[in-house]
């Protein structure tokens, strides 16, 4: 494991204004290496803005954010690309790229070789399950199955270690997902953990989050409401103020595991 | 699904390429044997040879080849595999140069009398100087309204405005159209249609400086248009510089859409079927693509210049003419196979 001595993302402060509404205000947390962190909260609570700033893309009214210990600002396109892999809500592809062809585009920051490049590829093809894909045209998939070849293209653009620790920021990977690879994907994601690489993954479902994640960062209205470990954030109080819905946990009492039941309150909190 | 590897597809159009320009070459309303080609006589064949037809071949494939490319990476940039180089007004601004310099021509002469009378040695006429300036006017223009300092420039913006300036000319166009007399409209309309039987060596230096240039400064975009293929923010997360990978292509197409423009008149199909074709054969990979389309543009154009001499020898059809009818039933027969074929 990476010593962690200093977190590999730390925002600070940041806030976001885009023609004079306040997208994100105030926020403040820190990702660690090898630890998973959800980001959760409703339509509109700012998940995306703060992603989008995390990967550059969305210039910062307010604070900063540092990348191993380096302001994002200071880190060169290219080097950036080969520690941090981000996948946003959509791609849209229309060229008859293979599935193969899509998740070598992530090796294309690397100078690693043709040899190295297709073997990293096809490892990536066969963890996320979509080796039977792999010589399928893009444009012939289902949304699910392409939102798997995304996600494997970026697990491939940040697959080998490189100088500093990595981390991987995923815009709602799973909104297409069926069941069983919604949980394909939380146990991968774990086991990328392990290997020390930080995910930062914007999660709607928040049983999927629960499991899968270290701590758990709500955001409501452009703040932080709480960030911690998931049991001290998914409370009931907590739900109903960012989410307008009641919450109660229910025990599984085979397995023990908690799992979080909703009843619509009357309002939908805008 | 892919038919061929990128690869050899270009090996495969290289070795077409050679009995395509000596056929281009040798093949013509007069015939005669392509050994008057060495022979260092000033017989009438070897002048024929020699100053028309090799200068011609080698025209129509250098030309064919920078359409292709211009066309391809432009498809790129829009992420469109429809787009085509008119989109960001090129052609409608080269016509409108072309049609002022066919109807205010005598004026200009009178006014730049010295600066043409060096233009015309190096081998271009003022209608070909005019469809160069408008053609990259009317980019300048595209390019400074849809680019924001916030935000780069915007692609769909692009497309839009493209379509905009497209109009506006198209209407000038008519304007000039309406006032010309019957001689400058035939030489309007024709011009429109393309044609390459203007071809002489120092267009050919031209074109060929052209392309070299266009190789050079595409060598190492191949990856980047690959990128930039999946979005402009995943292109950015992958370590592509977009603004400057952006400008740099539509200064390219612009420039290389100009040229030929300039030197054989608009030319249609080729810069949106060739590529096309080659993506239905072997795939969008830039890698290969930006290659395989230069070889199949300058195949397909020397075919369809060679035709259109020998159509309704002695006299010639219009060029672009011929590219339709031989591209788009083509184009069209591949489309049906890829679709079958899913």
């Amino acid at each position: 494991m990476h010593a962690k001595s200093h977190p590999v993302l730390q925002i600070d402060s940041v806030g976001v204004d885009i023609e004079g509404v306040t997208l994100l205000d105030q926020v403040s947390m820190s990702v660690e290496a090898g630890e998973v962190i959800a980001l959760v909260g409703p339509n509109g609570a700012g998940k995306s803005t703060l992603v989008r700033a995390i990967s550059g893309e969305q210039q910062l009214s307010r604070g900063k954010i540092a990348f191993n210990n380096a302001p994002m600002a200071d880190w060169p396109l290219e080097a950036l690309a080969v520690h941090m892999a981000f996948m946003p809500q959509q791609s849209v592809l229309d060229f008859p790229f293979t599935a193969r062809e899509v998740v070598a585009l992530g090796r294309i920051p690397h100078s690693t070789g043709q040899l190295i490049d297709s073997q990293v590829v096809e490892q990536v093809l066969a963890y996320l399950d979509v080796g039977y894909l792999a010589d399928r045209v893009y444009p012939s998939l289902s949304g699910g199955e392409r939102q798997r070849v995304q996600l494997a293209r970026v697990l491939a653009q940040i697959w080998t270690p490189v100088e500093h620790p990595r981390l991987l920021v995923l815009d709602e990977p799973t909104s297409n997902f069926d069941l069983a690879h919604q949980l394909l994907v939380v146990k991968l994601l774990r086991e990328i953990a392990f290997q020390g690489i930080s995910v930062l993954v914007v999660m709607h479902d928040l049983n999927l989050a629960m499991i899968c994640a270290d701590r758990i960062a709500m955001l409501c209205c452009g703040q932080l409401q709480a960030i911690g470990r998931p049991e001290s954030v998914l409370t009931s109080s907590n739900i109903r103020q960012s989410f307008g819905v009641d919450a109660e946990f229910i025990q599984d009492s085979v397995t023990g595991q908690k799992h979080l039941a909703f009843t619509a309150t009357d309002r939908v909190k805008t | 699904m892919r038919l061929l590897e990128g690869q050899k597809l270009c090996w495969l159009l290289i070795a077409a390429a050679v009995p395509v320009l000596i056929m281009a070459i040798a093949v013509g309303p007069v015939s005669f044997p392509l050994t008057s080609l060495f022979s260092n006589d000033n017989s009438q064949s070897a002048l024929i040879l020699r100053e028309i037809r090799i200068p011609r071949a080698l025209l129509s494939a250098l030309v064919g080849a920078v359409l292709a490319i211009s066309g391809a990476v432009m498809q790129g940039l829009f992420r469109n595999p429809l787009a085509d180089p008119s989109l960001i007004g090129v052609s409608a601004g080269a016509s409108v140069g072309t049609s002022v310099a066919i109807m205010f021509g005598g004026y200009l002469a009178g006014a730049f009398g010295g600066w043409l009378s060096i233009s015309t040695l190096s081998g271009l006429s003022l209608i070909s100087i005019g469809a160069f300036l408008g053609g990259a006017g009317a980019v300048v223009l595209v390019y400074r309204l849809s680019t924001s300092p916030y935000r780069g420039t915007s692609v769909p913006t692009m497309l839009l405005v493209g379509i905009a300036i497209g109009a506006l000319a198209a209407a000038l166009n008519n304007l000039m159209s309406f006032m010309a007399d019957n001689e400058m409209l035939r030489r309007m309309s024709l011009w429109q249609m393309g044609n390459l039987d203007l071809a002489n060596w120092n267009r050919v230096w031209l074109c060929l400086a052209m392309l070299v240039l266009f190789l050079i400064l595409l060598r190492n975009q191949s990856s980047n248009l690959n990128a930039l293929l999946l979005g402009e923010s995943e292109a950015r997360h992958l370590g592509v510089n977009v603004q400057a990978t952006k400008r740099r292509i539509i200064v390219l197409a612009a420039l290389g859409v100009g040229v030929s423009t300039a030197l054989a008149g608009t030319i249609a199909f080729v810069g949106l079927i060739v590529p096309h074709m080659v993506r239905l054969i072997s795939g969008p990979d830039h890698r290969s693509l930006l290659l395989a389309s230069g070889i199949m543009g300058a195949i397909m154009l020397m075919l369809a210049d060679l035709l259109s001499r020998l159509v309704i020898a002695p006299a010639e059809l219009p060029v672009g003419v011929i590219t339709a009818f031989l591209g788009v039933p083509f184009f069209v027969y591949l489309l049906r196979q890829t679709v079958s074929a899913r």
